[in-house]
């Protein structure tokens, strides 16, 4: 599976590409559309939810690796039970 | 009788009479029509429901099994829905007994949400535990066991809401059921709102979708995910809406079922942990408890029944034509599943809220009931849950079902197609309601239960949305080389009582039954011994010497036992012979007086 | 519904409720080798017997008290009969139970070719006949007298087979039984009888008992524990070897006997003696209903906790009925309207959903020769309809609406609330939770469990009309149960409005 992603990776190019002009288009939107409606005070900043979007992955995958680290078992562990 | 204009049918009853009649029933072509047609005659049934009916006095209480106000008919219709498309996805299958538990199962719900009073809640309650159980068993493997742990896990949640029912009627509450806790929670209320809790799978009381739904049959699991959490979204919202402490636990309880799905390698398991995530938003959303709030949870619900239903349905598939559920078993499915991979994808894609899908919209009136709270804290919470549901089912889940090369181990997998004719219809139909759903809002939102609405399609949503799924998807494909799943399990709070569990047996069987032995034995030595002894002085009076009715009697049926008294060795008449001594004593006592 | 009668006719037809089955015992030892003649008769008593029961009891219903004394032997003792509410609600429990019994009985006995049925059938409805008396018993000489007649004619049934083991089982049941009622219940008597000066029954009122207020606490207190002691046939804990050991016998007479009539005789008689012995307001006084409520709760749950590591089947329906008989002692030693309306509506309830599960294994052992639960593994497949029916029962003793286990539940949640008591209310839940898992796991096993190796289960009796009849039994008996759920009014008002002040 490892290898299946990395050697793929060429011709994914395109793919970083398209999210990050995603996330640009919604930066501008938000500076055009900040003062019409939606979210007051810290949510209102353009680009906090990409920031956040990209942040929170990341912290969610490094707590989670660590926290499967814990509660990692191997798949006959509840053999011996009901 | 169901067409006549005046008298109401409830759903409930026509989906039990199916469930009996598929029990019995073992022809295929009157097994089919029953399958499809019950769910239309009961959506007929439901769009007929007045407002108030089937009264019933039962222990000396007044029950009322049909209350159908907007709450109760939303979550009618899409639990009518979703039998239809469970039933038509699992049209393929033979099994009476598993297609009479999922009609039983729908009574039950159907049941619950109309239920206007606990008695007849409780009633259709433990109906959807035991029905349910049977599409758990018959699944995989190990599904016999895990049911097992399911069904006693619903039971004891059963029975701490029938403490609280009982509570709350002893203590001269009423038994219709409406909002609970207006003055204060009482202990009854605590107790009711636990048993609510507990089918709603709200930490620490969750592990048992986890643990139950994964070994589940492909069929059953669109009941089993779609049925009793969002009953008890419901009940939640009936009893418990603006409830303070639920708004912070279903925040915390999207989080954790997301973090679970991101490092679980089971498919289906991932897609359980998901149904604790998405839960938790309706959660936080009834207790936020405003207006708009209720509506969100509600519709919320509504589109994740058929979010959730779609992706069961396309993991199911997949777990049907190759015979393996884990990760790291499958992957390159592209080619041999295409139908399966895009329809599957529409349901991952709704569910990790993309506009145009009903999980944008519904997860937009809930995002938007927080910020009217004013409760940011929650909303950040809720929207790294979403991330986290766009990684692990957006993403994740799609990457090593269907991409990836064929590795060694996995070609076998090749061999599958997709899934047959009447798997692939329901799930086309349940997409195309999801996205219906998504773009027209106006439709559901005509369903929510209160006036409450808010703009979906705001600049604002769509823009936060993209930015917030795009930079997910950037993030992941930084990190893309850590994400190879991995074989083993997870650790739960279910092995609190499995482990438990075995130790209680351990004690029982071992000590207890020790002790048990040792107290049945005493009679040997304490009882037998020395009544013997006893009795064995007192023989000189001669049993035959005795009248009186009793000793009479009881010495007739003994000579009719002539046969087995020679073989015994005259134990018999040494107590007879003991009673006919304290006959005469009790004689002494009469006569001395 | 039947007619009531005249009360005097009443009490007539009443005194021949327990002559009834004699007369059957008689009959069928006439029949001789006539099978068909004696398995008729068999059938036809407990009809008769029924018929006689309702009878009588439809102007109990009406609120007439069927009272007479047959002979006195001394003052105050005298034979004497007299059907109250609670004295009907048994008699007719345990008649009802004996027509299905009586037809279950014939297919279990010819499925397994059993030697001397004649003498089973006869001794069967001898032992009914000393229920019938137990439950119209106007007075506690009355009361003993039968009671003792069904320790003594149950004897030559569990000791059926004439095996050792069945000797062995036999020894401990007429020990047990035997020793406790004439250590405790006769010393127990007497001295009630120096107390009262009559044995006759207040059955007026379930308040007021039958003592005198002179009465010295110290000795009420003695009596009342020499009766509960005395009365071991409702196996309250430690006195409840002789059940399990009982198991040994056919699966009819487990099924009614060890179900219904031995055991339900011993709770009745508790019942009859707090409530018209000493009555709910010198039990109350004397703080002996809460120590008997928790004494029947530690009985409750340990018989539960044993009972799910038993794996012969009949064996953990034994301890399961160890538990579930006191769940009838709770309710009554609670005290309250509720305890009592539940404690009492589990006699009919438990007996209806109990009798099912012995005969459900008793069908599975005449069927495909299995006895051990980790044996069943697929038999539910098998034998689908013994399953099912076993599964309804099952419903009921865990108590899930709308099976009759969950009326009782209902009640005796309530009752022990009306006690104030929430641990007691959590002992009812708790054990409501054990009997899940000792019943699901059989259900489990049953249908989803792996063959046992040594599987190669032949029904010798597949569908013969043999097997017939014991299915016809066993699933009529486990739709009572529902019915019983369903429709609860009739026996809840007979509770209400004629046992209850």
């Amino acid at each position: 599976m490892n290898e299946t992603v990395t050697t793929s990776k060429g011709r994914h190019v395109w793919l970083p590409a398209a999210l990050i002009l995603i996330l640009l288009a919604g930066v501008v939107a938000d500076i055009l559309g900040a003062d019409h409606e939606g979210p007051a005070g810290v949510f209102a900043i353009p680009g906090f939810w990409s920031v956040f979007g990209l942040a929170g992955c990341l912290m969610l995958a490094g707590v989670c690796k660590l926290v499967a680290r814990l509660l990692k078992r191997p798949e006959n562990y509840y053999d011996d039970v009901l | 009788m169901m067409m006549f204009s005046e008298i109401a049918v409830h759903p409930a009853v026509l989906f039990l009479g199916a469930a009996i009649g598929l029990a019995c029933v073992r022809s295929g072509p009157v097994q089919r029509v029953l399958l499809l047609g019950t769910p239309v005659a009961a959506l007929v049934a439901a769009i007929r429901l007045p407002d108030r009916f089937g009264t019933m006095h039962y222990l000396g209480m007044d029950m009322l099994f049909g209350r159908a106000d907007a709450l109760s008919v939303l979550f009618l219709y899409s639990f009518i829905v979703m039998a239809a498309l469970g039933a038509l996805y699992s049209l393929q299958v033979r099994s009476r007994i598993r297609h009479a538990a999922a009609f039983a199962y729908a009574a039950g719900c159907t049941g619950v949400v109309l239920a206007g009073d606990f008695l007849s809640l409780f009633v259709f309650w433990e109906l959807m535990a035991f029905a349910s159980v049977f599409l758990i068993w018959g699944g995989s493997a190990r599904s016999a066991a895990a049911g097992f742990r399911y069904i006693l896990v619903h039971a004891a949640g059963a029975l701490v809401l029938l403490a609280g029912i009982v509570l709350r009627v002893y203590t001269g509450g009423s038994l219709a059921f409406e909002q609970l806790g207006a003055g204060g929670m009482s202990t009854a209320d605590i107790l009711i709102l636990t048993g609510f809790l507990l089918n709603a799978a709200v930490p620490p009381l969750h592990a048992w979708v986890a643990d139950a739904y994964p070994e589940a049959s492909p069929g059953g699991v669109i009941f089993l995910c779609a049925f009793t959490t969002k009953t008890a979204v419901y009940v939640l919202a009936r009893g418990f809406a603006g409830l303070e402490i639920l708004a912070p636990l279903g925040a915390a309880m999207a989080l954790i079922g997301v973090g679970y799905a991101v490092i679980e390698n089971d498919a289906r398991r991932i897609l359980a942990y998901h149904i604790i995530s998405q839960v938790g938003y309706m959660v936080c959303a009834i207790g936020i408890g405003t207006d708009l709030a209720v509506n969100g949870a509600c519709a919320h619900a509504f589109s994740n029944i058929l979010n959730k239903g779609l992706l069961f349905m396309g993991v199911g598939a997949v777990v049907l034509q190759t015979g393996r559920g884990r990760l790291h078993q499958l992957g390159a499915l592209a080619r041999a599943m295409p139908r399966t991979l895009v329809l599957t994808m529409i349901g991952a894609l709704a569910i990790s809220g993309l506009p145009l899908t009903g999980g944008f919209v519904s997860k937009s009136i809930v995002i938007t009931a927080l910020e009217q709270a004013h409760r940011p804290g929650l909303e950040l919470m809720l929207m790294l849950a979403s991330i986290g549901t766009f990684f692990s089912v957006g993403i994740k889940l799609p990457l090593f079902i269907w991409f990836g090369s064929v590795k060694a181990d996995t070609c076998a997998n090749q061999a599958a197609g997709d899934p047959p004719w009447n798997m692939l219809l329901a799930m086309t139909l349940t997409a195309a309601l999801s996205l219906a759903a998504g773009m027209f809002p106006g439709l559901l939102q005509a369903l929510l239960p209160h006036q409450e609405i808010c703009r979906i399609y705001s600049p604002a949503h769509v823009s936060h949305t993209l930015q917030l799924l795009a930079a997910t998807a950037l993030g992941l494909y930084i990190i893309r080389g850590f994400l190879a799943p991995k074989p083993g399990i997870l650790l739960d709070v279910d092995w609190l009582y499995r482990r438990g569990a075995s130790l209680v047996m351990r004690l029982c069987a071992g000590p207890l039954n020790r002790m048990n032995e040792r107290v049945n034995g005493l009679y040997q030595r304490a009882g037998v011994g020395p009544a013997q002894k006893a009795s064995g002085a007192l023989t000189l009076f001669d049993r035959s010497g005795i009248d009186g009715f009793i000793d009479g009697l009881a010495m007739a049926a003994l000579v009719l036992g002539e046969s087995l008294r020679v073989i015994q060795t005259g134990k018999i008449q040494h107590y007879i012979g003991g009673a006919v001594i304290f006959f005469f004593l009790l004689l002494i006592i009469v006569m001395l007086r | 519904m039947i007619p009531a009668l005249p009360v005097h006719i009443s009490a007539l037809i009443m005194v021949l409720v327990p002559l009834a089955p004699l007369a059957t015992a008689a009959a069928v030892l006439a029949a001789g080798s006539r099978t068909f003649v004696r398995d008729f008769a068999s059938v036809a008593g407990a009809l008769l017997t029924l018929v006689l029961v309702l009878a009588a009891g439809a102007g109990v219903m009406k609120g007439d008290l069927p009272d007479m004394a047959v002979c006195t032997l001394y003052p105050g003792i005298a034979l004497r009969f007299s059907l109250d509410g609670l004295g009907l609600l048994f008699a007719a429990t345990a008649s009802a139970m004996w027509v299905a019994a009586a037809v279950y009985s014939i297919g279990y006995m010819r499925a397994l070719s059993e030697h001397a049925q004649s003498r089973f059938y006869c001794f069967y409805a001898v032992a009914l006949s000393g229920g019938l008396g137990v439950a119209c018993a106007g007075n506690l000489f009355t009361l003993y007298l039968f009671y003792e007649v069904i320790t003594i004619s149950t004897y030559p049934l569990v000791a059926h087979h004439q095996d050792s083991k069945s000797y062995a089982g036999a020894r401990t049941y007429i020990v047990y039984l035997m020793f406790a009622s004439k250590a405790c219940l006769l010393p127990a008597m007497a001295i009630l009888y120096t107390q009262c000066g009559t044995l006759d029954f207040n059955l007026s009122d379930i308040t007021t008992g039958m003592l005198p207020g002179s009465a010295p606490p110290a000795l009420v207190r003695l009596c009342y524990v020499l009766f509960v002691l005395g009365l071991a046939k409702a196996a309250l804990m430690p006195l409840h070897g002789w059940l399990p050991a009982a198991m040994v016998a056919p699966a009819p007479v487990s099924a009614l006997l060890h179900a219904v009539v031995v055991v339900k005789a011993g709770v009745f008689c508790i019942c009859r003696v707090m409530l018209s012995v000493f009555g709910t307001d010198l039990l109350g006084s004397l703080n002996l209903g809460l120590v008997t409520a928790y004494a029947a709760m530690v009985t409750i749950i340990v018989a539960s906790l044993i009972a799910m590591t038993q794996t012969d089947l009949k064996a953990r329906l034994a301890y399961s009925t160890v538990s579930q008989l006191s769940y009838i002692i709770l309710g009554v030693a609670l005290l309250s309207p509720s305890g009592i309306t539940g404690a009492l509506f589990h006699i009919p309830a438990h007996a209806a959903a109990k009798i099912t599960l012995f005969f459900c294994a008793g069908a599975i052992f005449a069927m495909t020769g299995k006895k051990d639960i980790r044996d069943m593994g697929g038999l539910g497949l098998q034998i689908p309809w013994v399953f099912a029916a076993f599964g309804i029962a099952a419903l009921s003793m865990i108590g899930v609406p709308p099976v009759g286990g969950f009326v009782s539940k209902w009640y005796l949640a309530l009752g022990t609330l009306e006690m104030h008591s929430r641990v007691l209310l959590a002992g009812v839940l708790l054990s409501s939770l054990l009997n899940a898992v000792y019943f699901i796991e059989v259900i489990v096993r049953a249908f989803y469990g792996r063959p046992s190796a040594h599987a190669s289960i032949t029904c010798a009796h597949g569908s013969s009309p043999v097997t017939a009849l014991m299915l016809a039994a066993l699933l009529a008996t486990a739709a009572f149960s529902v019915i019983l759920g369903i429709w609860p009014d009739a026996a809840i008002g007979l509770i209400v409005s004629r046992v209850l002040p």
